[in-house]
């Protein structure tokens, strides 16, 4: 029963999901970094590897709690998610371009791609929670 | 009951008419910057790099600090219903503009290391500024897509409702201008890197 004879702020509340998905985020950029810093040689692979791993997990954890989050607006999560998609696709497309045409081959190149993959999929979760855990649906 | 009633603006003719999330024309002009991007990244023209690399970025500076130090605190003395009216204007507006400045800025700053090979000459004494500014971008994208564009999306689909929530709307703007002042004092650091890079 939503209660209304409060002014309702929105969900106000820490939530697992925004710090597993920031966790990711902050992952993607550490394996992302380290690569990047060692440009032109080549970098030692396992530490972006930890991190990408690492990102994995958070994302897969991520999926897991907004599928048992309820009461959810899941409409309303997908209708923002999609579009975050189409936006987030667009710039990872500019990334994947940009790290091609400049002749990254080999081990760097599956790990950026991953790193842009994990991008593609976080972010619109992150947005498409962030509209969805304010709107007030009864149990 | 006047408290949620304080809180539950009814929306105004503008507000409750349907109409696309975004100005459709501005996404027809953000997909022809990024299609000139993309030739201008093909051709690998210094000048064409150059131009949008400082050019995007120019605007992406100034408008952090200019949300952060002059609009934040004009709205904040705002009342929520004006508050509203101005922050739909100016969010959907954002909604395009800033994403597209920002694939600009980074993709065409990416480009424009690689052509004045800052990235070839292993250890080259520019090597350490590059990673400085790669930090500060780093910084800048956790903040930018965890805090500031959820507010801005949050703000925009509640204003599209019959009776959006001014205290959510209000909440959402404080984080919004908040961050964007954060933002700006990191594009300050930004500025330096830059300027040294520019003049070695």
């Amino acid at each position: 029963m939503v209660n209304t004879t409060q002014p309702y702020a929105g969900d106000t509340k820490s939530s697992p999901i925004i710090a597993s998905i920031i966790g990711t985020v902050i992952s993607c950029i550490l394996a992302a970094g380290i690569i990047i810093a060692h440009i032109p040689g080549p970098a030692p692979m396992w530490g972006s590897v930890m991190w990408v791993c690492i990102a994995a997990v958070l994302t897969i954890a991520t999926v897991i709690l907004i599928l048992r989050k309820k009461p959810f607006a899941r409409k309303l999560f997908f209708k923002v998610a999609k579009w975050v998609f189409l936006y987030i696709l667009v710039l990872s497309g500019m990334g994947e371009y940009v790290i091609v045409f400049d002749g990254t081959r080999g081990e760097p190149l599956v790990v950026m791609t991953i790193i842009l993959l994990l991008f593609l999929v976080n972010i619109p979760m992150l947005w498409g929670f962030s509209v969805a855990r304010h709107e007030r649906v009864p149990n | 009951m006047n408290q949620v009633a304080e809180h539950q603006v009814p929306a105004t003719d503008t507000m409750t008419k349907v109409q696309p999330f975004v100005p459709l024309w501005g996404l027809a002009v953000a997909g022809a910057v990024i299609v000139a991007l993309i030739l201008t990244i093909a051709s690998n023209s210094v000048f064409g790099l150059d131009f949008f690399h400082v050019f995007a970025g120019a605007i992406w500076i100034s408008t952090d600090l200019f949300m952060g130090f002059i609009i934040g605190p004009i709205m904040s003395r705002l009342d929520i219903p004006a508050r509203m009216v101005f922050a739909k204007k100016l969010m959907t507006t954002m909604m395009v503009a800033m994403p597209t400045v920002v694939i600009c800025t980074l993709t065409a700053g990416w480009q424009l290391a690689r052509v004045d090979n800052f990235f070839t000459a292993p250890y080259a004494p520019q090597h350490g500024w590059i990673l400085a500014a790669l930090i500060v971008v780093a910084l800048l994208s956790i903040l930018a897509y965890t805090f500031l564009e959820p507010a801005n999306i949050v703000v925009l689909m509640e204003l599209r409702k019959p009776e959006p929530n001014g205290l959510l709307i209000g909440r959402m703007m404080k984080r919004f201008l908040y961050t964007a002042g954060i933002l700006g004092v990191l594009q300050l650091s930004i500025i330096v890197i830059m300027v040294r890079l520019a003049t070695w």
